[in-house]
């Protein structure tokens, strides 16, 4: 697959959130905020992308070599988990202000599922290096711009559009659901005729 | 000077503390029902989820006895990826069209299902109880797990397909529902179906949270006012009621 097809499959046609069902946590449904939105979109990317590299080079430096290709899902686990829990650390210790604003959203729901995943994607579909940061990076533009279209609802249906018990996660799972109802039309064909 | 925070009456705080890890379990939950359109899918994701909850709760009871939480926290990991990796295998090798058809989902499952049941193990603030408390909880969460899944398939299934298929390891056996499986509303197999779904799920854990703490609320309310000993029974006049008499 061309970079570009990778780019509009990763980002519209198999959607992190919508298609896939990953990226989104309790705190993201919490109500509308922008910010947030990005964040857990740039977190989701840069995390994908580079679990992806530090997975193709564990791959083909240590496992193959080794003839333990079978260890693969575990390493993409570690190490999605171990960049995660480095870069919130980091963060912390090097700028506190992004930290408050990175730390919630690379907590082990969120970004770090929806990076999880696109990188077991990747792997399974035996991309290369460039082929995993491409699609790491889509990703996480798709889900930026999801979870932004989620807010704006939540900010337009207002607090006491909803009964108490459907407030938060579940007013935001059936935004997401009827958001992903239009995302539909971005579909294989559609891509196959935008890429041709 | 900030007031302190109102001391809430313990049955409160434990019916709350019971059910505060509902909208993590509900996030955990929500992946699987992109893969989760037949019952057989369903029920292969819940026994992963549940070996995968029951092997992590038990990991998290003994390592919080030793270890610090982080070490705590990175050895659950590490038991969560191995199963991963072993029920990927173990699926691919024994039952090839199940882990075709689930794909990323089986691994992501034991995965993100391990997290949330794990963490309130670890951070459980009653050590005398924990082996049985862990037990319990990876048990609950599960058992939601099941249901919620399990449910959420069958009606998408049969609406969605006019058909029940039954579990086997030899591909189950598929009903065909009258009238259903002429036409189908194929609409109830895609993602967006399985994200409302959830989302009525997620409301429906919400409601039964707010009945658990309403109800716990009334016991403690009950609890604390006096009441009389016996039917019929009244309290002696007081000093002041006597005087006035």
């Amino acid at each position: 697959m061309s970079w570009l097809g990778i780019l509009l499959t990763f980002s519209l046609v198999e959607h992190v959130l919508f298609a896939r069902m990953l990226g989104l946590d309790p705190g993201t449904a919490e109500g509308p905020d922008p910010q947030r939105a990005v964040a857990t979109g740039l977190a989701t990317a840069l995390l994908a992308a580079a679990s992806a590299a530090a997975v193709w080079a564990l791959r083909v430096r240590v496992l193959e070599p080794l003839g333990a290709a079978w260890l693969q899902t575990p390493a993409i686990v570690l190490a999605t988990a171990g960049i995660a829990s480095l870069a919130r650390l980091v963060l912390r210790r090097a700028a506190p202000r992004a930290a408050d604003l990175f730390g919630p959203v690379l907590r082990p729901s969120g970004a770090s599922v929806a990076a999880l995943g696109t990188v077991l994607v990747a792997a399974r579909s035996g991309f290369g290096i460039m082929e995993g940061i491409v699609a790491g990076l889509a990703a996480g533009a798709g889900l930026a711009v999801a979870l932004s279209i989620l807010g704006g609802i939540a900010d337009r249906l207002g607090p006491g559009e909803a009964p108490s018990p459907m407030s938060g996660m579940p007013r935001a799972l059936v935004s997401a659901g009827l958001a992903a109802l239009a995302f539909t039309a971005f579909d294989r064909v559609f891509l196959a005729g935008l890429v041709r | 000077m900030m007031s302190p925070e109102p001391q809430l009456p313990s049955a409160v705080s434990a019916a709350r503390d019971r059910t505060a890890v509902l909208p993590e379990l509900v996030a955990a939950i929500l992946p699987s029902l992109a893969a989760a359109v037949t019952m057989p899918a369903a029920l292969w994701l819940s026994a992963a989820a549940i070996v995968s909850l029951l092997a992590t709760a038990l990991v998290g009871v003994l390592v919080a006895r030793r270890l610090r939480p982080a070490a705590g926290s990175l050895a659950v990991l590490l038991v969560a990826a191995a199963l991963a990796c072993g029920v990927d295998l173990a699926a691919s090798a024994g039952l090839p069209s199940v882990h075709a058809d689930l794909g990323i989902y089986l691994p992501l499952t034991v995965i993100v299902m391990s997290g949330p049941v794990a963490a309130a193990v670890l951070a459980d603030a009653r050590p005398q109880e924990r082996t049985r408390r862990a037990v319990l909880r990876a048990l609950a969460a599960g058992v939601a797990f099941l249901g919620g899944v399990g449910l959420t398939a069958l009606a998408r299934e049969a609406l969605g397909a006019g058909t029940i298929t039954l579990p086997g390891v030899a591909g189950g056996r598929v009903f065909r529902l009258p009238g259903l499986s002429d036409a189908p509303a194929r609409g109830l197999l895609a993602p967006f179906a399985g994200l409302i779904a959830a989302g009525y799920l997620a409301g429906l854990a919400g409601c039964v949270a707010l009945r658990v703490a309403r109800r716990a609320a009334a016991q403690s309310m009950a609890a604390a006012r006096p009441g009389p000993p016996y039917p019929g029974h009244t309290a002696a006049p007081s000093p002041g009621q006597e005087a006035a008499r």
